[in-house]
């Protein structure tokens, strides 16, 4: 009688045991997959941060709601300031005390390589939502936006191709601009143009009184513009203020078509290569703006920081959901993955995105009017 | 011709951001670090203002007019309490100040960069060369507010009192002035003239929680090189504005911001008393 209590006692720890394991395993299968958001929430970068969160935080409430990550998705928002080194401490508590199993960024190139030096020896998966002058390459970090040959090749086409032959650059002074001089240069001197050479001005310059004398004197057909954040509304609004520059056009790959309607007469005929425009008239976008304007409603900003924010998010999601939710799988899984995102199909490339190009022109309503279409491969340093 | 009119608007730039600094390091023995926030209030009660229905030239003076009402709340909290202080403490405070504007224009406004309309638009021929009509006038305030800071410490009581404060405080104090409330004032003026400058500029910049930021450095080497007087202003501006417009032209941005840098701290290693100096 006694040894048959004790074995029951045994079945019954062990059944108890057994019970615990797979409710534990449950558990995990069940656990939210948390996301760290590293955005440049002051600084210069600011003024991409708000879209850029827009597009994030609305995309967490759609991929939520429809379970397309297979477990419920958190975020963790940190600021990095625009400064590589905060980047960097950011990126580490996001790492060693949040435990965030992915990392999505959308600030400034030197952030966000300071910030994938975590993410890389923690070994989690790394979506930078912004553009890229695609110099460097890491195994576990994804650009979702575009590198500077898929915007400056077909805008100087465009630009020499319709008589703006003599070009002038004139952006900030970091990497992705100067390396987008170097592409816009070989590529107006190929179809004929010429090039009237590159101006850097240092990040938070405010007063472009003496450049735009120097632009005057150069006379160049059209100006290429690559000024980052909020120098780029100085710029454009002195430029256009600027009766010396009269006739001279002007083409950004930075500007978007909300900044444009805030210049107001001086935003009006600038020619835009990017990656997205509010008018694309895509279902995707449809769904896209209505997301943000459920989550933001009366405030939704769709800008390209947003759809960047958007897709980034999206693909991580559907990454998780594919695999075991483990970041070697996730990486695999990011390397080959593709989206139906609001500004056409983004597929992942080489680690970049290969994803439409839309040549445009804005417009008095504020609006663009989109002249070209193009999709082209990102050319980008390759992983060893 | 194109050159002249650029170095002229450089330096007025410089000058109207520096006259608040000014007034206070020269007085006060303050280094106001918060100057980069007051001129964020500045700009962005503009626009508070305009989207209630205010013109830009009526929403500049009741900007100017609520940064000076924040001035004084300013000094009272804080500054009063670091009279007599070293160094270090005046520009931590401040700094902590700077951060409290910077970030409640933040939570109010947001983060996006906004723009204003441009009140004068279009531009205007001077000798022949067309220029920007705006520009032009703020060089024309940036020489009105300079005489008139000129004529008050000239020709007023109150000028008088802050120069006689300026030279020997104990004494001034002796003879039955009101040191305390001689401060106050002038950080009040102070604080009105950062807040005028970041509402002027408005127009000509991209305005974000950290605008003021990129005009700072500048402004503030001119004024560490000044001698704590405004001739001394004046003239730092014009040398570091020349600096700066010269250098971009004949070679590059890039250059020219390091060059301002240099020029400044050579002229200091030179003349550590400032350019222009009060005789005791």
């Amino acid at each position: 009688m006694a040894i048959r209590f004790e074995l029951l006692k045994s079945a019954v720890g062990v059944a108890a045991l057994c019970a615990a394991a797979l409710c534990g395993a449950q558990a995990s299968a069940q656990e939210a997959y948390k996301v760290g958001v590293v955005l440049p929430l002051s600084g210069v970068g600011s003024a991409n941060a708000d879209g850029a969160n827009q597009g994030i935080t609305a995309a967490l409430d759609v991929i939520n709601a429809g379970n397309l990550a297979g477990r419920k998705v958190e975020i963790v928002v940190a600021d990095d300031a625009s400064d590589p080194r905060t980047a960097g401490e950011v990126c580490n508590r996001l790492v060693l005390q949040d435990k965030v199993d992915a990392i999505i960024s959308a600030n400034p190139t030197p952030g966000r390589v300071a910030c994938n030096q975590v993410a890389a020896k923690a070994g989690i998966p790394h979506l930078a939502a912004a553009t890229s002058p695609g110099n460097i390459c890491f195994p576990n970090m994804f650009t979702v936006g575009q590198v500077n040959n898929q915007l400056v090749v077909p805008l100087i086409d465009y630009l020499v191709k319709n008589g703006m032959k003599r070009v002038l650059f004139y952006g900030s002074d970091y990497a992705a601009p100067r390396a987008g001089y170097e592409i816009a240069k070989a590529e107006t001197v190929k179809l004929g143009g010429e090039d009237l050479g590159g101006i850097f001005a240092p990040l938070g310059q405010a007063d472009f009184s003496a450049d735009l004398g120097k632009i005057a004197q150069a006379k160049p057909d059209v100006v290429l513009s690559s000024v980052q954040g909020a120098d780029n509304v100085t710029f454009h609004r002195q430029f256009g203020e600027d009766p010396r520059l009269a006739g001279i056009k002007r083409a950004d790959n930075f500007l978007t078509t909300g900044t444009a309607k805030m210049l107001g007469a001086n935003g009006v005929g600038i020619y835009l290569a990017t990656g997205y425009f509010a008018s694309l008239d895509l279902p995707d976008n449809a769904a896209f703006k209505d997301a943000l304007e459920k989550k933001f409603p009366g405030k939704a900003n769709p800008d390209i920081w947003a759809v960047l924010g958007y897709n980034a998010m999206h693909l991580l999601a559907q990454s998780v959901k594919a695999t075991d939710g483990s970041s070697a799988a996730v990486i695999k899984a990011l390397t080959t993955a593709s989206f139906d995102g609001p500004n056409g199909h983004v597929q992942i490339k080489d680690y970049y995105a290969a994803a439409p190009t839309y040549i445009a022109e804005t417009t008095a309503d504020g609006s663009a009017r989109i002249l070209e279409q193009s999709t082209i491969d990102p050319i980008v340093a390759k992983c060893q | 011709m194109y050159l002249f009119l650029d170095l002229v608007v450089t330096i007025s730039v410089m000058t109207l951001v520096a006259l608040g600094l000014a007034i206070i390091l020269g007085l006060m023995n303050v280094i106001n670090l918060a100057h980069a926030g007051l001129m964020a209030v500045g700009v962005y009660g503009v626009i508070a203002l305009q989207r209630e229905g205010f013109g830009f030239w009526s929403a500049v003076a009741l900007s100017t007019a609520f940064s000076a009402v924040l001035g004084a709340v300013m000094e009272w909290l804080v500054i009063r309490r670091l009279y007599g202080r070293t160094l270090d403490d005046t520009i931590l405070a401040t700094w902590g100040l700077s951060l409290i504007l910077v970030q409640s224009v933040s939570l109010i406004f947001g983060r996006s960069t906004l723009a204003l309309d441009v009140p004068v638009p279009g531009g205007v021929e001077v000798l022949g060369v067309p220029y920007s009509a705006y520009r032009l006038l703020l060089v024309v305030f940036t020489v009105v507010l300079v005489l008139a800071m000129g004529a008050t410490m000239r020709f007023t009581r109150l000028g008088l009192k802050v120069r006689m404060v300026m030279s020997n405080e104990p004494l001034a104090r002796g003879i039955g002035i009101n040191t305390n409330r001689v401060r106050q004032v002038t950080f009040i003026v102070g604080a009105a003239l950062s807040a005028l400058a970041g509402a002027l500029l408005g127009p000509t910049q991209g305005i974000t929680p950290n605008y003021g930021s990129g005009l700072l450095a500048p402004a503030f080497l001119a004024v560490l090189m000044s001698g704590k007087t405004l001739p001394g202003v004046l003239i730092a501006c014009a040398i570091l504005g020349l600096t700066q417009a010269a250098v971009t032209v004949f070679l590059n941005p890039v250059i020219a911001s390091v060059m301002v840098v240099v020029v400044a701290v050579v002229i200091l290693r030179i003349k550590p008393e400032g350019l222009v100096w009060q005789k005791s």
